[in-house]
């Protein structure tokens, strides 16, 4: 048994393992990367790295191909973690490898933890606009909010894979519950009366019956985003309400990058008493404070359509009065705030529009600290390797 | 050797398990949005001078797939994802409005197409062979448009519809310029010119 | 004798530098090389038009020299001069590359009808040009990635004969015959043709050549604005924005408008009838009067404008090719003869080489205020830069010609490589804002491709080793020993500059954007080779890998590098149309193609080796 326990902790600390773990993590990038080009860069990130297994669909059944980022970086980890205490002697001739497997060993936490951490919202907004909110740019929610209350309203925000899974939907603070007659992942709406040879709708409330919902294929194109929709039946405890069509293109307010406007008015109706107001849209994340935009800029160099430099100026506002200040978000130069960071991201100028990716990483600090370690560890190693070298030489030459 | 075989596919099992994170239904209370105001049509674009025709090409929505050159006196409204572009032509205190849409597909076909249009402004079904002398041709800029000129009939006779119907790569685009027939007729040659500009982008 | 000959070679080399960097004549009466130092303004940046002139030659014709029927040799500013304003002439010159046999076939051009077989005058297929931009309309609904070969080749001489006839309209307007005396008289005969139709259009007697007159020009000048791109107007002195340069063709539209005409539309007119009639005296005083006009407003154009146009034409990354293929041959000789006279040439020949691209690299840093690596061309001469730098070093160490054979090599590689990058156009780009941190550009970037270079330079010496020592019984021992401690130097090297420039990158990713790491492609070839680099030196620690295995790890390297250097910008519609009619892409596998072959090479036993065969036997 001892025999078998050596084994295993020779297996866990040895180069070999290294060596093939690394060619592993190779491999992964490589078809990650030639993957990118068939499912876009947020699939190939949740396929590959944020995985264990990479899994290949057999027919219905997804059979582990390879193993995936959460794999290979928690055995590199183990195998650096237990080589360092197993193997490794320190001396001071190999401080250098000491602090660039530190930094390393830093780094492969720093980036699982970003993987589970780390929040990136897109906070789209006019010039003028005050906003409390950022929009996920991938996930989309079926919001069924209560307006009743003239000062707060009251929001139960359903992930779009629960609306897709067509599970009945229930939760405490919804007197009906939910269910989906129809979900397609990618839709195009068009008029009925524009809509040549249509079959009837499934709706039967709100905007539905005058909108037919075309299914389009998927996109995974990295500018494009897909626009789900879903026909649901709320039904009371009476009975059914209404089966409404939820699109987020029947959600947006406010004119895309490209200019476009959307002049859809929220499908509302009354249960129990109450005012319900129901979309689909993309997932908010609401934040404790407002920015208001105030100007946005967009320059390009002199007689081209390249771009030299976006800026947005916004004021912060933070209810608790506290903080009432202005800032000037910009390429490479962003604004840092609550422990979000704001970039800026997107710009339409010709109709005042900028694009701020919101993003909170707590961990965001790790990498930096690595980096210093890593960078400084292999210069002090390959140092000592140079100077030796040349003390040698110069000792032959002498 | 098979218990910890077992065991080893039990832990690969909560491992792929535990990659998939479930969502959950959340609720939460906000300050009251208010719904917004809808929003109002940008300015026309100001007239070019000594030219019937606004300079700037307009670009259609996301896919960008075609531009075009319109009237300046054609007044544009803002697009919505219903439409590519909308725009409304004033002119004895009546409007015309063209309508420019785009689907997947062929949509039913030509036929069934120029069917519905026709259904818009009062006049009976064409069959697959009258079709070819109910319809006009033309290539433009690497397009191959199907043009119709359809005057009304019945409760619609006032009416006149223009219309052509243009496949770009997997998309079936719709213009449709329906109105007064007096105001339809004036603006038929500037439609035409429009038809031409359209280019892809 | 030896020695004498070792000197003379070395000094031959310098004074060809020396050559290249003198001022040029001009070649007539005529003040070209003044008219050539003139800013315009193209693709955001001010610059000569001899910059403007061999940057379109480049990329049309894919050289600079330039041939009339009458077999004169013109400098490309002569070109541009008579595209300008000798166009019936310059349509003349056969200056269009088309070389796929369809089109060909397509234009009706017999390969025997062209200049070296491939290269065309615009007058020997215009007659086609309908059918040329109808194929070029049908291949542009074609995803580029996915376009045949006659479609590729359709759509660019599309491409160039359009770039062509844009610059043709930028500062005259090629199909007014009296296009000087036309704007000399504009006003009048813009008031006589507005009178004329007044009256037209009263119903009154009109003077219709009046009309006619006014309506050629103004379609000459509307031709001119839709088709100019450089702008070689200036903005009225004291104007907000230095740099709002305007075409020609919208300085004659507001003319049209009833604006006044403004000098410059004037004096290039001037110029062009000048030029045409063979006037140089009054030429060159224009010249100087628009330079006079300028050159206070503008000093530090024409400061950088001097020194670019100086740049171009001594042309020093051609020169560093020559002078680096010379150094390979020289080193590789000394293996042959084992001569020390050889080997100190060679070093010597690496060393002038080495200083005089590094001189171009620091001009073109000048000329651009940026660091050194910007796009794909500038990598390129980046990595050949660095990698030559260490071989110095290596030499300077070794003393056994190694480093003089690679530095050579890869010299002359890397600057072929460039030279074929250099052919879509200005190889000095604005960076687009997101690019636009020159702290970043300096270290990130700067230490990535410093990385690039060292482990390019790890797999040439290992292939060094592994062809030496099968075909030949010239790799010794001492040899041998020393090749194995610079491969790992160099891996460490460039281990040491991947990873901590892959590092700053993300870095650089977390400041602009909010996101240290994003698995985009860029970023992942980055980190593969990084990886590969750790790989080759935790096999060598562990006992994985002896010599041979270095070797063969270090040229699997090369693979590696190659792909995240190129193959990464190819990843572009998708998986199923991965460029394969690309010539780019050919290459790149033809290179993997030939490092696997080689690795095969040096995994075979050591008996089968000749440097150890006998060392065995």
């Amino acid at each position: 048994m001892k025999e078998l326990v050596r084994q295993f902790r020779d297996f866990f600390v040895s180069l070999q393992l290294t060596v093939v773990l690394l060619a592993m993590g190779i491999v992964l990038v490589f078809a990650a990367t030639l993957d990118q080009t068939n499912l876009g860069i947020w699939a190939v990130q949740e396929k590959y790295f944020r995985s264990f297994f990479v899994l290949w669909q057999v027919g219905e059944v997804p059979v582990p191909v390879f193993p995936g980022g959460y794999l290979v970086g928690g055995l590199l980890f183990f195998n650096l973690l237990a080589s360092h205490f197993y193997r490794f002697k320190f001396t001071w001739k190999k401080s250098g490898i000491f602090m660039t497997h530190i930094g390393l060993l830093l780094l492969l936490v720093g980036e699982l933890l970003s993987g589970l951490w780390q929040e990136d919202t897109l906070l789209t907004m006019r010039e003028g606009e005050t906003l409390n909110y950022s929009e996920s740019q991938l996930k989309n929610e079926l919001a069924i909010i209560d307006v009743t209350d003239p000062k707060t309203d009251l929001v139960v925000a359903v992930p779009e894979n629960v609306l897709a899974r067509g599970r009945t939907i229930e939760h405490p603070d919804l007197p009906f519950r939910i269910e989906t007659r129809s979900y397609y992942q990618n839709a195009m709406l068009r008029r009925r009366d524009e809509a040549p040879n249509m079959p009837p709708s499934l709706a039967t409330a709100g905007l539905g019956p005058q909108v037919v919902a075309i299914p389009v294929a998927p996109t995974y194109r990295q500018n494009e985003r897909n626009s789900p929709a879903a026909f649901i039946e709320v039904i009371g405890r009476e009975g059914p309400i209404g089966t409404f069509l939820v699109s987020t293109n029947l959600a947006s307010e406010k004119p895309d990058t490209n200019g476009m406007v959307v002049q859809w008015q929220p499908q509302t109706f009354s249960y129990a008493g109450r005012q319900w107001k129901i979309m689909l849209r993309h997932a908010r994340v609401y934040h404790p404070f407002s920015l208001t935009l105030l100007k946005v800029e967009h320059d390009v160099y002199a007689g081209t359509d390249i771009p030299k430099n976006f800026s947005s100026r916004v004021r912060v506002n933070n209810p608790d009065g506290r903080d009432d200040h202005e800032a000037l978000i910009y390429m490479n130069n962003p604004l840092r705030y609550q422990g979000l960071t704001f970039f800026q991201s997107q710009m339409a100028k010709s109709v005042q529009l900028t694009g701020l990716q919101v993003v909170s990483n707590p961990s965001r600090q790790l990498p930096y600290i690595s980096c210093i370690l890593m960078g400084v560890g292999l210069l002090v190693q390959f140092g000592i390797h140079l100077f030796g070298f040349l003390g040698k030489r110069r000792k032959v030459a002498a | 050797m098979s218990a910890s075989r077992r065991t080893l596919s039990v832990v690969a099992c909560t491992l792929l398990l535990g990659g998939c994170r479930d969502a959950k239904i959340t609720s939460y209370r906000v300050p009251h949005e208010a719904d917004p105001a809808p929003v109002a049509a940008p300015a026309p674009a100001a007239a070019a001078t000594g030219s019937a025709m606004a300079a700037t090409p307009v670009a259609t929505t996301a896919g960008m797939a075609l531009t075009w050159t319109a009237p300046a006196n054609w007044q544009s409204k803002p697009a919505t994802t219903m439409r590519k572009a909308t725009y409304t032509i004033a002119g004895d205190g009546a409007e015309a409005d063209l309508s420019i849409t785009a689907f997947p597909g062929d949509v039913g076909g030509e036929l069934a197409n120029v069917n519905r249009w026709r259904g818009q402004v009062g006049l009976g079904d064409l069959t697959a062979a009258q079709l070819a002398g109910a319809t006009q041709h033309f290539d433009a800029n690497g397009l191959h448009l199907t043009v119709v000129d359809y005057p009304g009939q019945g409760a619609a006779a006032a009416q006149r519809l223009l219309g052509a119907i243009v496949p770009v790569g997997s998309e079936t685009w719709f213009f449709k310029l329906l109105g007064p027939a007096a105001l339809v007729g004036r603006e038929r040659e500037a439609f035409m010119e429009f038809l031409k500009s359209i280019r892809k982008s | 004798m030896k020695k004498h000959l070792s000197l003379l070679v070395l000094l031959g080399a310098l004074a060809t530098i020396v050559y290249s960097l003198l001022p040029t004549k001009n070649p007539g009466q005529f003040d070209v090389n003044g008219f050539g130092r003139l800013p315009v303004l193209l693709n955001g940046r001010l610059k000569p038009l001899d910059t403007v002139a061999r940057t379109t030659l480049l990329q049309i014709q894919n050289t600079q020299s330039v041939r009339t029927p009458d077999g004169r040799s013109l400098q490309p500013i002569e070109w541009l001069l008579d595209v300008f304003f000798v166009p019936e002439l310059s349509d003349s010159y056969q200056v269009f590359l088309i070389d796929d046999p369809d089109l060909l076939a397509l234009l009706n051009l017999r390969r025997s009808d062209g200049r070296g077989n491939r290269r065309f005058a615009l007058a020997q297929f215009d007659k086609y040009l309908g059918d040329l931009s109808k194929q070029a309309n049908a291949a542009d609904n074609v995803e580029s990635a996915v376009r045949t070969r006659v479609q590729r080749a359709t759509v660019q001489l599309r491409d160039n004969v359009v770039l062509y006839r844009r610059i043709q309209h930028s500062l005259a307007a090629p199909d007014l015959k009296d296009y000087l005396s036309d704007l000399l008289n504009f006003s009048a005969i813009r008031t006589a043709g507005a009178q004329a139709e007044m009256a037209k259009r009263a119903g009154q007697p009109s003077d219709a050549a009046a009309i006619e007159k006014i309506t050629t020009i103004g379609m000459a000048f509307q031709d001119m604005s839709e088709w100019a791109n450089l702008a070689a107007v200036p903005p009225p002195e004291g104007a907000p924005d230095p740099n709002a340069w305007r075409t020609v063709g919208a300085q004659l539209m507001d003319a049209l408008g009833g604006q006044a005409l403004g000098a410059t539309p004037l004096a290039f007119a001037g110029l062009g009838q000048t030029w045409r009639n063979s006037q140089p005296k009054e030429f060159n005083e224009l010249v100087t009067r628009i330079r006079g006009s300028l050159e206070s407003r503008y000093a530090d154009a024409f400061d950088r404008g001097a020194v670019e146009t100086r740049f171009n034409s001594a042309q020093p990354f051609y020169l560093g090719m020559v002078l680096s293929a010379l150094a390979g041959f020289l080193a590789l000789g000394s293996w042959v003869g084992s001569t020390q006279q050889l080997q100190r040439t060679a070093f010597g020949v690496v060393g002038l080489t080495w200083l005089l691209t590094t001189a171009g690299i620091l001009t073109r840093m000048w000329l651009e205020g940026r660091p050194p690596v910007t796009n794909l061309y500038s990598s390129a001469l980046y990595v050949g830069w660095g990698a030559v730098a260490l071989c110095l070093a290596l030499e300077y160490f070794y003393k056994n010609a190694v480093g003089s054979v690679a530095a050579g090599v890869i010299g002359f590689v890397t600057l072929l490589i460039a030279h074929h990058l250099s052919l879509t156009g200005d190889t000095m780009e604005m960076m687009r804002a997101v690019l636009d941190s020159n702290f970043w550009l300096a270290t990130h970037v700067v230490a990535v491709t410093t990385g690039y270079s060292a482990t390019f330079l790890a797999g040439f010496l290992a292939l060094i080793y592994i062809l030496r020592g099968f075909f030949t019984s010239s790799l010794d021992k001492g040899t041998a020993d020393s090749l194995n401690r610079m491969v790992y130097a160099i891996v460490c090297f460039a281990t040491l500059f991947s990873l901590v420039g892959t590092v700053l990158g993300g870095i650089w990713a977390d400041q602009s954007w909010g996101r240290f790491w994003g698995w985009d492609p860029k970023e992942n070839g980055a980190l593969i080779i990084v990886l590969w680099n750790a790989i080759i030196l935790h096999a060598r620690w562990g006992g994985m890998v002896k010599a041979r295995g270095l070797m063969n790890l270090a040229v699997f390297g090369n693979i590696v590098t190659a792909w995240s250097w190129f193959g990464v910008n190819m990843l572009g519609v998708g998986l199923h149309s991965y460029g394969f009619t690309d010539a780019a892409f050919f290459w790149l596998t033809t290179f993997a193609a030939s490092q696997l072959a080689i690795i095969a090479l040096g995994s075979l036993p050591l008996t089968k080796w000749r440097s150890f065969r006998t060392a065995a036997g």
